[in-house]
C-alpha cells in the first residue's frame, strides 16, 4: 500500500510548493516511522517516490482514465473519486482545475497539494503515438549518490585475509556505500530504467582479497556492483495496457494472495486501510529479494482486464543438509540484501524462485471482482524452521495460491474483500467497509481472517503478524471534522493470534489504539497532539518454559507536534514525544525532543534543513522512531535510545536547471557510552557520523 | 452501540439514563432479550411500560437475569421530567431480588438510580447517571455490596442521520475504568445502522433497527474480549 502524499516527505523535490512540506511531511513521516518501529530491515522506499514523482512529471488528466492513479497514491479518497466521475458524467469535462471545489464531497480539499499532479485537457480520442517523437521528447534522469559512515566499525579490517578468518563478521570491502540510478521516461508510454548499489562492507571492483579467502568463495567470487536492476516498460499500445521487462512488482486486491510491494499497516490517517493495487508496476528499489524478474504483461478488453506474468529469480538463503543429509535445502530467505562477508557472499542467490500466473478481473459499473491464480517453483525446498510456532509454516518446494477480489461501491458505502487459499485449504480472507456517512466524518471497518496454516511468499495484508497467517483481527477507524479547523482521527485494533508466534508460546491477543487531534490553521500553522497505546502478550519466564505463562506488555506514547512558519522563507518545526513501557515489573520511559529549522530563500538556488534532536530513554524496548528529512530517493527513520543528542543537515543546491546537488551530513552522539553497536558494527567512541553526497543531473 | 447510551433519548433510556425518557409524548411498550455469551442460563429479559402524565413521563420496568436455580431481578419504578428545553433528569425507584440454588434462599433490596442529561448545544448533549449510589448490602449479615455505577457520557450529532456517542462507566465491581464508544446512521428514517466499540469486557457491536408505523424492532450483537457473541433483540410498540 502507498502512503499518504509521500511525495511531499521530499523536501527537495522542485515540482511541489515549499509552503505544503511543513503540513504534509508530518503525515508521511508517520506512516514511516510506524513501519520502522514493526520491522528490523533497513527497507528501501524510493518505489514510493518514484511514483510520485513521474505522476509530478505527467500530471493525470482529470478527465482521463488514469484518475484511478490518484487513488492508489492518496491524493484523493474514493469517495472523492466517484464523486468526480459522476460530476463529469453529468456536465461533460472538467475544463478548470479550481472546478474540482465546486464537485460535492471535494468542498474541503486541499487544492494545492493535488495541483502538482493533474491538468485539465479534454479527452482525445486516442491517436496513433509515433515511437519516434516519443523517444526524443523523453527525459532521462541520471543520478548518483555516496553514503559513507566516518567512524570506521570493527568489521572493516585491512588485512585481506581478515575475511576468511572472521568470516561471519569481517567484511570484504570499503565502507563506502554507493547508489545510482538512471531513468527514461516518455509520456509515460515508453520508460525504462537501472538501478544499481553496493552496500557499506561489499567489493569494490577487482578487490583484493587475499588467497585463502577466494579459494573458500569459489565461485561465488563477489562482482561489482553487488546489486542491479533494471525494467524496460511500454503502456497502451492497443489491447495491450501494460507490459514489463525485467524486474518489477506485482499488486492485486488486499495484498493476501499476491502483493510483492511494501503495505505499511496502521497510522492516523486511520481511514485509509484499503489497498488499492496498481497490477504490474516496475522495480526502482534496492530491496534486493522484494520483487519479481522476468516477464509481466496486462491486456485489456473492454471491461475485463488480464495479467499474465513469469518471474525467476534468485534470492538468498542459508543452505543447510535436509533431514535426510542427501540434498541440501534453505531454512530462511534472508531480506537483509547484504553481502559483505564472506558468509554472506556464500548465501547469495542459493535460492531460486520461479513464479508464474495470472490475475483476471472484471468491472460492471461500481462492482469489480478478480481471480489471482499463481505456481511458485522453489529449489532447493524450502523449510522455514522447526520451533512449535514455525509448525505450520510452508515446508517444500511447491506453492499454488488462488485468490478472490472484490470491490463495490453505492453511494456512501463501499465494501471490499478477499479471500485467498492454499488449493482449497487454509482459507483465509479480508472484509472491509469505507463508509462516507456525513461531509465531516469517515469510517472504516475492516475485518480478518487469516487461517494458522496459510502459506504465502508474496503477500502483505493489513495485519499486525510479521508473519501472513495466523491472525483474527476487528479494525475500527474513524476522521472527524470537528470544528473549522480542528480534526480527529482515530482507530482501535483488536486481534488475536490463534497459534504461537516467535516468542508467545501461546495464543494470544493485542490491542493497538490511537487517537489524535489536528489543528490546522490554512495550511501554515498546524499542530497535534497524539495518544497512542499498543499491547500484547508475551512470553513471562524463558523460551524454553514448557508452562509458559503469558504477560501483557503495554506501549504508551504521547506526541506533540507544532509547525510554523516565522517568515516565507524559514518553518519552524518542534516535537515531543515521552513513551512509556510496561511488561510485569519492567518499567521504562522515554523523551524525545527535537527542533527543525528549514531555510528556503527565494533568491538562492539553495535549501537548507536542520535538526536537533536531544533524546533519553531507559532502554530498547522505551526507543522512539522520528523521521527524517533526507536526499531525494533516500530515506532516513533512525531509531532512538539511551542518552544522546543528534543533528542532521541536510543541503540542496541548483546550480543549473537541470541539475542539482545534495549534501547531507548526520551525527549521533551518546552521554552513556564509549562504544556503539555490538559485535561486528560496533564503533569505539561515543559518535557516529555520516555523510552523503547527491548529484542528479536531468536531460 | 455497544451500550453507551447514558446521553442520548429513546425509550430504553428507562434502563440506561431514565433523564432521557423525559421527552417520550406518546405512552410505549417495550420487550428485550439478551442471550449473554449465547448461553441460555445468562439470558437476560426485560419488560417495560412508558406512560406520559401531566407533570412528567412515568414509567415500569422488569428485568430477569439468569435461570432456576440462580437469578436475579429487578423491578424499576421510574419519573422524568425536563426542566426548560435543555435539562432533564430521571429517577427510579429499584426493588432487587437475587436467589441462590435450592436452599439458600433470596434476597431482597431497595435500591435507586437516578441521572440527568443537558444539551450544551442543539447538537451535543451530556449525561451522567448512577445506580445505586448508597451501595446496598445483599444483606445486613453479608458483606456483599451492590455494586456502584456510575456513568458519564456525550452525544453529538453531526447531522440528522448521524450521532456519535462516547461513555465512560465505572463500576466497584470492576477495577478499570469503561470506555464505550457508538455511532447510529439512519437511512431514509427508518433504517438504523449501529456500531459499538468498547476498551474492556464488550469491545465491540454491531446492530440494526427498523420502525414501521408504530413498531420498532432492533437486532444486536455485542463480542466479548474472550467469551464471544451476546446476542440481543428488541421490540417497541409506541401507541
Amino acid at each position: 500500500m502507498l502512503v499518504l502524499m509521500l511525495f511531499y516527505c521530499l523536501p527537495l523535490t522542485a515540482s511541489i510548493p515549499d509552503s505544503l512540506h511543513a503540513a504534509q511531511s508530518d503525515r508521511i513521516g508517520n506512516q514511516l516511522e510506524n513501519l520502522a518501529a514493526n520491522t528490523d530491515l533497513n527497507l528501501d522506499f524510493s518505489d514510493l517516490t518514484e511514483a510520485y514523482e513521474n505522476i509530478a512529471n505527467h500530471p493525470i488528466n482529470i478527465n482521463g482514465s488514469r484518475l484511478k492513479e490518484l487513488l492508489q497514491l492518496r491524493l484523493l479518497n474514493e469517495f472523492q473519486l466517484i464523486s468526480i466521475q459522476n460530476y463529469i458524467k453529468q456536465n461533460g469535462p472538467i475544463l478548470s482545475i479550481y472546478e474540482l471545489q465546486l464537485i460535492p464531497g471535494l468542498e474541503h480539499i486541499n487544492m494545492s497539494q493535488l495541483i502538482p499532479f493533474i491538468k485539465t485537457i479534454l479527452p482525445s480520442k486516442s491517436k496513433s503515438i509515433s515511437w519516434h517523437h516519443e523517444i526524443q521528447t523523453g527525459k532521462h534522469q541520471l543520478l548518483f549518490r555516496l553514503t559513507q559512515q566516518l567512524e570506521k566499525s570493527a568489521a572493516f579490517k585491512i588485512s585481506p585475509d581478515s575475511a576468511y578468518l572472521h568470516p561471519s563478521t569481517d567484511y570484504l570491502g570499503p565502507p563506502q556505500k554507493l547508489y545510482m540510478r538512471y531513468s527514461f521516461n516518455a509520456s509515460d508510454r515508453i520508460r525504462f530504467g537501472l538501478t544499481s548499489e553496493k552496500d557499506a562492507g561489499e567489493v569494490f571492483p577487482f578487490p583484493r582479497l587475499g588467497d585463502s579467502t577466494k579459494h573458500a568463495l569459489g565461485s561465488k567470487m563477489p562482482v561489482f556492483p553487488d546489486f542491479l536492476s533494471a525494467y524496460a516498460y511500454v503502456s497502451n499500445i492497443g489491447i495491450l495496457k501494460k507490459a514489463i521487462f525485467g524486474d518489477y512488482h506485482l499488486e492485486f486486491g488486499q495484498g493476501l494472495t499476491l502483493w510483492s510491494g511494501l503495505s505499511f499497516g496502521k497510522s492516523a490517517a486511520a481511514c485509509s486501510v484499503k489497498y488499492f493495487g496498481r497490477g504490474i508496476r516496475p522495480n526502482t528499489s534496492v530491496n534486493e529479494n522484494r520483487f519479481f524478474r522476468g516477464l509481466a504483461a496486462t491486456f485489456g478488453f473492454q471491461d475485463i482486464t488480464l495479467t499474465l506474468f513469469y518471474s525467476n529469480k534468485k534470492s538468498d538463503g542459508r543452505l543447510v543438509p535436509d533431514d535426510s543429509l542427501k540434498n541440501k535445502e534453505i531454512r530462511s530467505i534472508l531480506e537483509t540484501g547484504n553481502h559483505r562477508t564472506l558468509n554472506e557472499n556464500l548465501d547469495k542467490n542459493t535460492l531460486n524462485i520461479r513464479s508464474y500466473g495470472l490475475h483476471l478481473s472484471y468491472v460492471y459499473q461500481q462492482f469489480s471482482i478478480g481471480a489471482t491464480y499463481y505456481e511458485t517453483r522453489l529449489n532447493p525446498s524450502l523449510k522455514l524452521g522447526n520451533a512449535p510456532y514455525q509448525q505450520f509454516y510452508f515446508h517444500g518446494n511447491r506453492l499454488s495460491n488462488f485468490g478472490c477480489d472484490i470491490n463495490y461501491s453505492f453511494q456512501k458505502v463501499i465494501l471490499y474483500g478477499e479471500l485467498a487459499s492454499n488449493r482449497g485449504k487454509s482459507f483465509s480472507g479480508i472484509a472491509g467497509m469505507d463508509a462516507y456517512l456525513n461531509d465531516r466524518l469517515r469510517l472504516s471497518l475492516l475485518f480478518r481472517n487469516i487461517s494458522k496454516s496459510y502459506q504465502v511468499l508474496y503477500a502483505s495484508p493489513f495485519i499486525e503478524n510479521s508473519h501472513v497467517a495466523n491472525e483474527q483481527g476487528i479494525y475500527f477507524g474513524l476522521e472527524a471534522l470537528l470544528y473549522k479547523h480542528l480534526s480527529l482521527s482515530a482507530y482501535v485494533d483488536y486481534y488475536s493470534l490463534p497459534w504461537l508466534v516467535y516468542r508467545v508460546n501461546r495464543p494470544s491477543r493485542g490491542t493497538a489504539f490511537l487517537a489524535q487531534l489536528n489543528y490546522d490553521f490554512l495550511q501554515k500553522f498546524s499542530m497535534y497532539f497524539r495518544f497512542r497505546y499498543k499491547s500484547k502478550q508475551e512470553n513471562f519466564n524463558t523460551d524454553y518454559d514448557y508452562h509458559p505463562l503469558l504477560v501483557a506488555t503495554n506501549y504508551y506514547s504521547y506526541r506533540y507536534s507544532l509547525s510554523y512558519p516565522v517568515f516565507d522563507f524559514l518553518i519552524l518545526k518542534n516535537r515531543l514525544e515521552a513513551v512509556h513501557y510496561l511488561k510485569n515489573d519492567v518499567h521504562e520511559k522515554g523523551i524525545l525532543f527535537y527542533q527543525d529549522v528549514l531555510y528556503r530563500p527565494s533568491a538562492l538556488p539553495i535549501k537548507l534543513s536542520f535538526r536537533y534532536a536531544l533524546f533519553d530513554t531507559d532502554g530498547w524496548p522505551s526507543r522512539l522512531y522520528a523521521y527524517e528529512n533526507d536526499v531525494l530517493f533516500a530515506f532516513s527513520i533512525p531509531s532512538y535510545s539511551g542518552k544522546g543528542q543528534r543533528f542532521y543537515l541536510l543541503l540542496r543546491w541548483k546550480p543549473k536547471k537541470r541539475m542539482s546537488l545534495w549534501l547531507r551530513l548526520a551525527r549521533t552522539s551518546y552521554f552513556d557510552r564509549s562504544a556503539i553497536g555490538t559485535g561486528a558494527d560496533q564503533i569505539q567512541g561515543n559518535h557516529k557520523t555520516e555523510v552523503k553526497l547527491q548529484w542528479m543531473y536531468k536531460f | 452501540m455497544n451500550g453507551a447510551s447514558v446521553a442520548i433519548h429513546d425509550f430504553w433510556n428507562i434502563q440506561n439514563n431514565q433523564a432521557g425518557m423525559a421527552d417520550i409524548r406518546t405512552p410505549s411498550f417495550g420487550m428485550a432479550y439478551e442471550s449473554r455469551f449465547s448461553i441460555n442460563a445468562l439470558s437476560l429479559r426485560s419488560l417495560a411500560f412508558i406512560m406520559p402524565v401531566k407533570w412528567g413521563v412515568t414509567g415500569l420496568s422488569i428485568n430477569y437475569f439468569g435461570y432456576s436455580l440462580y437469578h436475579e431481578m429487578k423491578i424499576g419504578l421510574a419519573y422524568a421530567r425536563s426542566f426548560g428545553p435543555n435539562f432533564r433528569f430521571g429517577l427510579q425507584l429499584d426493588y432487587l431480588q437475587t436467589a441462590f440454588g435450592e436452599g439458600y434462599g433470596k434476597f431482597q433490596n431497595l435500591t435507586f438510580e437516578m441521572g440527568v442529561q443537558a444539551d450544551l448545544t442543539p447538537d451535543l448533549c451530556v449525561g451522567a447517571w448512577v445506580f445505586n449510589p448508597l451501595s446496598v448490602k445483599l444483606a445486613s449479615y453479608q458483606t456483599q455490596h451492590f455494586p456502584v455505577v456510575v456513568r458519564l457520557g456525550l452525544a453529538y450529532s453531526f447531522s440528522d442521520d448521524l450521532l456519535v456517542t462516547i461513555e465512560s462507566e465505572k463500576n466497584t465491581d470492576f477495577n478499570a475504568l469503561i470506555l464505550r464508544a457508538g455511532m447510529e446512521y439512519v437511512l431514509k428514517k427508518r433504517f438504523f445502522f449501529r456500531i459499538g466499540i468498547g476498551n474492556q469486557q464488550e469491545i465491540f457491536s454491531m446492530g440494526f433497527g427498523i420502525h414501521w408505523k408504530h413498531l420498532q424492532l432492533d437486532l444486536a450483537a455485542r463480542m466479548h474480549a474472550s467469551l464471544g457473541f451476546s446476542p440481543q433483540t428488541s421490540l417497541v410498540y409506541t401507541f
